[in-house]
C-alpha cells in the first residue's frame, strides 16, 4: 500500500469520517480528473464522473481490504464509473469512428519527447470515442483485448481494429505537430 | 514491437497525470455522501433498548409473580369456623392437638381441616390457633370454644366459600381452572440488524458487468439493509392445559440500498440501456402466516410467563427497486418473489392490565430459510437473527 494512504487514513474514511474522505480526495481527485478527461473527451462530461466515482468509492470503502494498491483500486472505479457512463449514453457507437479511420496513415512518429502530457492529453481527448475508450483500456490500463470485447460489448476484433486506428489516428496528430515545430 | 513502445511511451506519459481539479467539486460530493456511519450504528443502539426494555418487562413480571404468591396461597375464612386466626401447626402441636380433640369433636374438626386444607401441601395441617392449648383440654370454656369452632355446619359454609365444593358440597376436583380463553392479538414487530459488512457484496464489487438477457439490476457494491419490520393479527387457541396454539397473518417489509447498475433488455434480447447507479433502494413487501405452539409457565390472574416455539411461511408480494437518477427516479419491479420461511423460539411476557386485555413481548431467536427464487435481503443474507414482537391481546 502506498504510504500516502495510511491505514489509518483509509479506516477513517471507512467509518465515513469527512475529514479523511476530504483528505483522500485531496490526493486522488487531480489524478482521478485526469482518468475521467481521458476516457469521457469533455470536461464537463469528466467533472460529472469524478463526482460519481467518488461517490461510489467511498460508499465501497467497505470492500478494500487492503490487498493491493489502494490507488489502483480506486482507479478501477473511476475507469468502471466512465465506461457505464460511456455505455448509458451511447457513445461507444457512434459511426463516425470509422469513417475517420480510413483518412488514416500509419507513420510512427519519432520524435515523441517533443511532445508534452498536455499537448499529448489534448491528442486523446480528440480522439473518435470508439478508438479513445479502447486505447485508454488497452495501451493505459493494460485490458485484455477479451475484458474489452466483454466490456464493451463488441468482439475482439472490432477491438483490435480500433485500437490500431487510434494509435495510427495519434501516430499522425504526434507527426503533424512535431513536423510543424521544424 | 513499434505498436508496444508507442503504448509504452503513452502510458508512462499518461499513466500518472493529473489535472486542475475544479473548485467547488468536493461540496457537490460531500452532500451525495451520507452521514457517517449512522446506517451501522443505529440498529446496534435500537437492539440495545430492546434488549433493556425486555429486561425490565422480565423483571417487572417476575416480581410481581413471586410477590403475590403467598397472597395466592388458599386460607379458610375463620370468620366462619369461629376464630380469628389460623397459623400452621408443627407435627408435635398436630399431635397434641388430635389428642385434644378427639373426644370434643372428632368428626368435624377434621373436616374442617380437611376442606382448608385443599390446596396446600398434604403435610401441612391448618387449625384454628387458639386451639393448640392442650393443657386446657379439660377447660370447659376451651371445649366450648372448640366445639363451636367444629360446628358441622359452619365448617361447609368455609369449605363453600373457599370454592373448594360446589353448592352440594362435593370436592371439586381442581381448585383453579387453566386460563383457557381464546385471545386475539394486533402486533408489531422488529428484528436485529447488524449490517454484516463482508461477504457476496465485495465480490460483486470489481466484477466486470456480464452482458444481460433480460432486464435487471447488478449490484455493484456492498447493500445496507433497514431493520425489518412486521405487523401482524392472530388467535391464540387454548388446546390442553397450559399448551396453546397460535396462528394469524402479518405483513412484513424488508429494505436496503447498494450501488449498481440496471440493464434494460428488449423483448429481442438486445441491451436497450445500461446506467450505474450509487444508490438504489430495495423495497420488498410480505405476507406472511405464524404458527407457534405456546407452553405457559406460569399464569396469574395479571400475569402470564410462557415459552414458544414454531414457524412461519412468508410470500414476497413485491419486490421493488428505485433508482435516484439526476433526471427522476426510476422504478423497476422484479420478478424474484419467492418464499421465505423460518422456525424459532422464545419467551414471552403478558401483563394482563384488564379482565380481557392484556400487553405482551416476545423476544425470539430465529432461523432463515428461502427457496430458489427468493429475493436478496436481511434474512438471507443473514439467516440467524432475533425478533421483538410486542402487542396486545383480548380475551374472548
Amino acid at each position: 500500500m502506498n504510504e500516502t494512504y495510511n491505514h489509518k487514513l483509509i479506516e477513517s474514511c471507512k467509518d465515513g469520517d469527512r475529514k479523511a474522505q476530504k483528505a483522500i480526495y485531496d490526493l486522488l481527485a487531480p489524478k482521478m480528473f485526469s482518468v475521467c478527461l481521458r476516457y469521457c473527451g469533455d470536461r464537463q462530461s469528466a467533472e460529472d464522473m469524478l463526482q460519481d466515482g467518488f461517490v461510489s468509492m467511498f460508499s465501497k470503502m467497505d470492500s478494500y481490504k487492503g490487498a493491493g494498491s489502494f490507488e489502483g483500486w480506486a482507479r478501477k472505479i473511476f475507469v468502471n464509473t466512465c465506461l457505464m457512463y460511456l455505455r448509458k449514453n451511447d457513445v461507444l457507437k457512434q459511426s463516425d469512428d470509422i469513417e475517420e479511420a480510413r483518412k488514416l496513415t500509419s507513420d510512427v512518429p519519432t520524435q515523441m519527447e517533443d511532445i508534452g502530457y498536455k499537448e499529448l492529453m489534448k491528442m486523446v481527448m480528440e480522439l473518435p470515442p470508439g478508438f479513445r475508450t479502447v486505447f485508454n483500456m488497452y495501451a493505459i490500463e493494460g485490458y485484455s483485448h477479451k475484458e474489452i470485447a466483454d466490456e464493451l460489448g463488441i468482439t475482439e476484433t472490432t477491438s483490435r481494429t480500433q485500437l490500431s486506428r487510434a494509435r495510427t489516428w495519434l501516430q499522425n496528430k504526434i507527426k503533424e505537430k512535431t513536423d510543424g515545430r521544424k | 514491437m513499434e505498436e508496444n513502445n508507442f503504448d509504452l511511451k503513452m502510458r508512462s506519459m499518461l499513466e500518472s497525470g493529473q489535472e486542475e481539479v475544479p473548485a467547488g467539486l468536493w461540496s457537490a460530493i460531500e452532500s451525495r455522501l451520507p452521514a457517517a456511519s449512522s446506517t451501522v450504528k443505529a440498529p446496534v443502539i435500537w437492539w440495545r433498548w430492546a434488549c433493556g426494555a425486555t429486561a425490565i418487562a422480565a423483571a417487572v413480571a417476575l416480581t410481581l409473580i413471586f410477590a403475590f404468591r403467598n397472597d395466592a396461597t388458599p386460607s379458610v375464612d375463620i370468620e366462619n369456623v369461629g376464630a380469628p386466626v389460623l397459623a400452621e401447626v408443627t407435627e408435635e402441636e398436630n399431635a397434641a392437638l388430635e389428642e385434644a380433640t378427639a373426644e370434643i369433636a372428632p368428626v368435624t374438626a377434621t373436616k374442617a381441616i380437611a376442606a382448608a386444607d385443599k390446596d396446600v401441601k398434604a403435610e401441612t395441617v391448618i387449625v384454628p390457633e387458639t386451639v393448640v392449648v392442650p393443657e386446657a383440654v379439660e377447660d370447659e370454656a376451651v371445649s366450648e370454644q372448640v366445639s363451636e369452632k367444629t360446628d358441622p355446619e359452619k365448617d361447609w359454609l368455609a369449605a363453600y366459600e373457599t370454592e373448594d365444593f360446589n353448592e352440594n358440597g362435593t370436592e371439586l376436583k381442581e381448585k383453579k381452572e387453566f386460563d383457557r380463553h381464546v385471545k386475539l392479538a394486533a402486533y408489531g414487530d422488529a428484528t436485529s440488524n447488524t449490517n454484516p459488512t463482508s461477504g457476496s457484496g465485495n465480490a460483486a464489487m470489481m466484477k466486470k458487468p456480464t452482458t444481460p438477457t433480460i432486464t435487471s439490476i447488478e449490484e455493484t457494491g456492498e447493500s445496507t439493509y433497514g431493520i425489518p419490520v412486521a405487523a401482524g393479527v392472530g388467535i391464540k387457541i387454548p388446546v390442553a392445559n397450559r399448551v396453546s396454539i397460535g396462528t394469524g397473518i402479518n405483513w412484513s417489509m424488508m429494505t436496503r440500498n447498494f450501488s449498481g447498475q440496471y440493464n434494460q433488455v428488449d423483448e429481442d434480447g438486445n441491451v436497450t440501456s445500461q446506467a450505474s447507479y450509487s444508490s438504489i433502494r430495495n423495497t420488498q413487501h410480505y405476507l406472511g402466516v405464524p404458527v407457534n405452539v405456546y407452553y405457559s409457565i406460569i399464569n396469574k390472574d395479571f400475569v402470564d410467563f410462557y415459552a414458544y416455539a414454531g414457524g412461519s411461511a412468508n410470500k414476497c408480494l413485491t419486490n421493488r427497486y428505485t433508482m435516484h437518477g439526476l433526471d427522476g427516479n426510476i422504478n423497476y419491479k422484479s420478478p424474484d418473489t419467492g418464499w421465505q420461511f423460518s422456525t424459532g423460539a422464545g419467551i414471552g411476557v403478558e401483563f394482563i392490565v384488564a379482565k380481557r386485555f392484556g400487553f405482551y413481548i416476545d423476544p425470539s431467536v430465529n432461523y432463515w430459510f428461502g427457496t430458489k427464487n427468493s429475493a436478496n435481503n436481511l434474512r438471507t443474507r443473514q439467516p440467524f437473527m432475533m425478533g421483538l414482537e410486542m402487542g396486545m391481546r383480548i380475551r374472548l
